[in-house]
């Protein structure tokens, strides 16, 4: 969404009108739920999340600076969602439910059944090891991998330095490498 | 011109380089490692084929209803609570006002007034029923 209409937009919102707010979560409905399914693995509680999310944004409109993009701070909010939905023990990695929502890629089409049985074996794998990092680790994996944000704006959205975003970054990927190749041997 | 490389590239320079947030002197100065060190080598690969990994879970965002409606009844709902709320606290007012000053004998005033309390405490029993009953609702979750 163009910059001076999304402002235009919150502009009408913050006067209270709620009907400007849809075409705002529309455009921030995809990614918002990227990253929410990549931070809860599990579709229904991160649609929750969402939801929550955007009511809270709207709430708190107010005080939001126009001058500021809208993406970063409502991500800022959509992750303290998730990760109070995380602390409140209800949530539950599914990573059947998330295979679910595994997008079909163009070219998983061009190989054959055998094929992509491995793939879809390999994401599951993947699935299983993200859900068994840290909340930290996992969000910033999500946010740069799934999401593919610069560092500037993970640096935004979790309120962090961005040396500290390239450094927490090496450690969730030693992580993951870590469980992956726990994984491999568990198998062998 | 010979410049000073660093005896080893730290973790925030390996991640800059492997996600492409170098400036070019800093590329070429991991890129002087890399040449020299077999397990900086290794490590970014692998590091390389994970990130190609994770690009590939993919979701499906544009499935399924947008979650607007729910938001939009959320969010429009406290305006229709409070206009309900303090229409009825207007109404109930003045009912209590008109009651207490209308020219009705005591014992008439007495049975309407039992009939409009003992209506109360029964709508109160229920609620309050109904609210225990749902803390312990092992269903309460499920969608219907």
């Amino acid at each position: 969404m163009l910059p001076d209409l999304e402002r235009e937009l919150l502009r009408k919102c913050q006067a209270g009108n709620s009907r400007f707010f849809e075409p705002i979560v529309r455009a921030y409905e995809p990614s918002g739920l990227r990253i929410a399914l990549g931070m809860l693995g599990n579709p229904d509680d991160a649609r929750d999340a969402l939801q929550d999310a955007f009511v809270k944004a709207w709430q708190s409109l107010g005080r939001f600076d126009l001058k500021r993009p809208f993406g970063p701070w409502f991500y800022r909010i959509l992750r303290n969602q998730c990760r109070d939905a995380l602390r409140s023990r209800k949530v539950r990695f599914r990573v059947e439910a998330l295979d679910e929502q595994l997008e079909m890629r163009p070219a998983d089409a061009e190989y054959g059944p055998e094929r992509r049985r491995e793939r879809k074996s390999a994401r599951e794998r993947l699935w299983k090891a993200l859900s068994e990092l840290s909340e930290d680790h996992r969000e910033i994996l999500v946010l740069k991998e799934i999401e593919g944000f610069r560092y500037g704006e993970i640096a935004g959205i979790l309120g962090i330095p961005e040396g500290t975003v390239a450094s927490r970054l090496f450690h969730a990927r030693r992580a993951l490498a870590a469980v992956l190749k726990g994984t491999e041997a568990h198998d062998a | 011109m010979n410049r000073i490389v660093p005896a080893r590239v730290n973790h925030e320079d390996l991640m800059r380089f492997l996600d492409g947030e170098v400036t070019p002197e800093e590329r070429a100065m991991v890129e002087r490692h890399l040449e020299t060190s077999s397990e900086l080598r290794r490590e970014v690969a692998i590091f390389r084929s994970m990130k190609e990994e994770l690009q590939d879970l993919s979701f499906d965002a544009h499935g399924g209803d947008s979650v607007w409606a729910r938001i939009r009844y959320r969010i429009t709902m406290p305006v229709g609570w409070v206009l309900s709320g303090s229409g009825l606290a207007a109404w109930l007012g003045y009912g209590i006002w008109a009651f207490l000053w209308a020219p009705s004998g005591f014992w008439m005033k007495l049975a309407t007034a039992g009939v409009a309390i003992g209506i109360l405490v029964l709508l109160a029993h229920v609620i309050w029923d109904r609210y225990k009953e749902y803390g312990t609702d092992p269903y309460r979750n499920v969608h219907r």
